[in-house]
């Protein structure tokens, strides 16, 4: 079920008004059926992934609270095997077999032919397992008592909202909250429907329209001259912030209205002025569970500089892995890495230059860099990247044929552009909980009002899936 | 708290509904006074009273390969192009009575008809163009006949997302007067040419998924007995499509094995390039339309064997 869909809308009206009249003993059932109802409109059967990956969480979690600890540690490498291996099947085997057979192949190497598997990928899968994991590794370090309850703990993998694109969560945050009891508030269902409105602008309005500039260009790279290439990929930088951010928005405004606070994912990453500060504000619940889980783990930035780096290099390279079973994610790790590197290399130098000036070409250096990275991580391959980075790059006669095109409707372009300044306005001034409208009445009316007006008349209509929705 | 939520939960919905409900009116207005594109070809085709001999109607295959201007300098008759994208069977149906309506009725009405022509879909292609037609009684009747029609909402602040861009620009260049001052459109008598650039794609077998629904075949004799009572003189023309989507031609077998009856019945002449591979690939622009080129040689084609048919056969060469 799209969060961008008429069903959604009836969904969501009727599991909010339900939370609120059910007692709050059976609240919990009513959200973990929901969650499941939600989860199932898309891919039914998938539903008994989620079941495994919760049974074996839950079971391992209260294992490993008992077990003295050297078994504390095999129950939580059983834990993580078991997720990673479910990951690995349907994320990453086809990858995985498709390369070792193409490695053999260029080198005549006779070995086991691994068959393709041919099915659709489980919708979030990387998600919830991210999420499940969490979960026994914080009991494994003492951090977190092991639920009791299963069906809370289900609820804790399965909560709608947060379901199928996170914001990922951590338990110390989500299963207090599950426990307690929430009392219906105007000031949440106003902050939350607030929150779901500016989320789907920015998916509707700007994200779906800017795909219409990126797709084609990503789908067709040769057939666009470099300038029609280089707005082509502005509009999937800006477009792929807004379908994510504009999911997070939703998520966190669905799951407000019930009373409950999940992690902010965004704090304005295009207003980063270096890439240290860019995966600050970048899918921070992402970014911060690599920090915690895995950098942290393996050294942090207490080691010598070579093994930082490699620390760094490991974690960029798993986080583009995370995002899917292709080398164009591989090598959008690894060219954020190369980023990170050259800001550690110079920042001695950097932070000493201070001004206006230094830091609008800061910010402008940044943007570019990651706009460039994302090439990768929108090209179906490799090839297709170069080309569309040499297109970007490739002299053309017709460079200045900007208006004659189809390409660039002036209307469309128009409205584009408008969006977009309203966009990054409104989030300048305000904070990503548009908290900043709770005291100013008139001005939160203005909003709710041009904010739906700019939906409703300038939106996109195709019920596009979210990006995030694949990973 | 409570006060605050349904005062802003009020005001924002009644506000933004009034002005979208104002954009709506104002996109419909913009449209109906348009004179660039679809809009302005489908209110010429409603309420222009113009006298014409000949009528071409269909799909995007009369749209983009009839040029009404080259068949009048064959054939000497006044000839308009009132084909309009995705037409099928309900869309022609609706567009040839309402131009009978409004117009003297034509000598000569040609009908493209392909195995599109009679999906089992009957709703309109790029429905939200008709909505500011709504209130056309004709189209009320058509919805009335055909119950599955989808035309879009009529309330306005809901009507208003399924204009896309294209719609939206068209009303504002209407608005602002930036429409150029001679509609091309007009000048070229409905014949929209498709780019003068070659098809450029793989000779790879496109299957057809269409569904040929015989049923579509009586509101077609229905038509063609109007048009009759009309005093039309009706023909069928199949226009050529790229040899690599013809990879079901039971389909296409089908389909005149169906219009032979018709074709009998209202003594219809028809003239079939549907299976025509003498169009080589630098005449397409796409799969299933032809390019400027393309669209010349068709028309010549059209106008030849309509000449022949009449008896007044040319002095030079036919093809």
């Amino acid at each position: 079920m799209l969060f961008n869909s008429l069903d959604f809308l009836w969904f969501f009206l009727t599991v909010t008004t339900l939370y609120y009249l059910v007692p709050f003993r059976f609240r919990w059932l009513l959200l973990l059926i929901a969650s499941c109802l939600f989860y199932m409109a898309l891919t039914p059967i998938y539903i008994l992934i989620l079941v495994g990956i919760i049974v074996i969480d839950f079971s391992t979690a209260l294992f490993i609270e008992k077990a003295p600890q050297p078994r504390r540690k095999l129950y939580l490498a059983i834990s993580i095997f078991l997720n990673l291996g479910v990951l690995f099947f349907f994320k990453y085997y086809n990858f995985f077999a498709d390369n070792v057979d193409t490695f053999c192949d260029a080198h005549h190497i006779a070995l086991y032919h691994f068959p393709l598997l041919h099915y659709v990928l489980p919708l979030g899968l990387s998600f919830h397992t991210f999420q499940a994991m969490s979960y026994t590794i914080e009991v494994y370090r003492g951090t977190q008592p092991a639920e009791r309850h299963p069906g809370i703990y289900a609820l804790y993998v399965m909560f709608y909202p947060q379901l199928v694109a996170g914001p990922i969560e951590r338990p110390q945050n989500i299963l207090p909250q599950l426990h307690s009891k929430k009392e219906f508030s105007y000031e949440n269902l106003l902050t939350g429907l607030r929150l779901m409105l500016w989320g789907l602008f920015k998916k509707v309005v700007v994200a779906d329209r800017l795909s219409g500039y990126a797709n084609p260009v990503f789908d067709h790279p040769a057939s666009y001259h470099n300038l029609q290439v280089l707005v082509g990929v502005l509009a999937f930088t800006i477009q792929v912030y807004c379908d994510f951010s504009g999911y997070t928005d939703m998520a966190l405004g669905a799951a407000r209205c019930m009373g409950f606070e999940l992690m902010i994912n965004f704090r304005r990453p295009y207003q980063a002025l270096n890439i240290q500060d860019f995966w600050s504000r970048w899918h921070i619940s992402l970014s911060t569970w690599f920090r915690d889980y895995i950098y942290i783990p393996l050294g942090g930035s207490r080691v010598n500089a070579w093994r930082r780096y490699f620390n760094i290099l490991v974690v960029f390279i798993l986080s583009g892995f995370w995002h899917g079973a292709n080398w164009t994610f591989l090598a959008w790790g690894a060219i954020h890495a190369v980023y990170y590197f050259i800001r550690l290399s110079c920042r001695s130098v950097l932070d000493r230059l201070e001004g206006r000036f230094i830091n609008i070409l800061s910010w402008f250096i940044t943007f570019l860099a990651v706009s460039l990275a994302w090439v990768f991580f929108r090209a179906d391959s490799m090839s297709k990247a170069g080309l569309v980075l040499s297109r970007i790059f490739y002299h053309d006669s017709a460079f200045m044929t900007l208006f004659d095109l189809e390409f660039f409707r002036p209307f469309s372009l128009a409205i584009s552009l408008i969006s977009c300044v309203y966009v990054f306005a409104v989030e300048h001034y305000t904070d990503p909980h548009l908290r900043w409208f709770d005291d100013r009445m008139k001005t939160d009316i203005a909003f709710c009002c041009l904010t739906l007006f700019l939906i409703l008349s300038f939106g996109v209509y195709q019920h596009q899936t979210f990006i995030y929705f694949q990973f | 708290m409570l006060k605050r939520f349904f005062i802003q939960l009020t005001i924002v919905i009644v506000v933004a509904g009034i002005f979208s409900s104002l954009y709506y009116l104002s996109i419909c207005h913009g449209l109906r006074h348009a004179k660039e594109g679809v809009p302005a070809k489908l209110d010429y085709i409603f309420y222009d009273t113009t006298k014409y001999d000949v009528l071409f109607v269909g799909s995007s295959r009369v749209l983009r390969n009839i040029n009404p201007i080259l068949f009048d300098s064959i054939s000497g008759l006044h000839s308009y192009n009132a084909g309009i994208d995705g037409a099928n069977c309900t869309l022609i149906d609706l567009m040839i009575r309402k131009f009978l309506k409004s117009h003297t009725p034509p000598r000569y009405l040609f009908i493209n008809l392909d195995i599109y022509t009679f999906e089992k879909d009957t709703s309109f292609f790029f429905y939200p163009q008709f909505l500011t037609y709504m209130d056309d009684p004709d189209l009320q009747r058509m919805k009335q006949r055909e119950p599955n029609l989808t035309t879009g909402s009529r309330y306005p602040f809901i009507g208003v997302s399924y204009f896309n861009d294209y719609l939206k620009e068209v009303a504002f260049y209407t608005h602002f007067n930036l429409c150029p001052p001679a509609d091309s459109l007009y000048l070229r008598r409905g014949f929209m040419p498709a780019r003068d650039t070659a098809y450029h794609g793989t000779d790879e077998s496109h299957p057809l998924n269409y569904a040929f629904v015989p049923d579509r075949v009586r509101r077609l004799d229905e038509l063609c007995s109007f048009c009759k009572q009309n005093g039309c003189r009706i023909f069928f023309i199949m226009a050529p499509i790229y040899r690599s989507t013809d990879s079901d031609t039971g389909v296409a077998k089908e389909l005149h094995a169906q219009l032979r009856s018709v074709e009998s019945k209202y003594d219809i002449r028809e003239f079939n390039h549907y299976t025509d591979r003498t169009f080589p690939k630098n005449e397409f622009m796409n799969l299933s339309h032809l390019n400027y080129k393309g669209a010349d040689r068709y028309t010549r084609l059209i106008a030849d064997s309509f000449m022949v048919l009449n008896g007044q056969i040319r002095g030079h060469d036919l093809h």
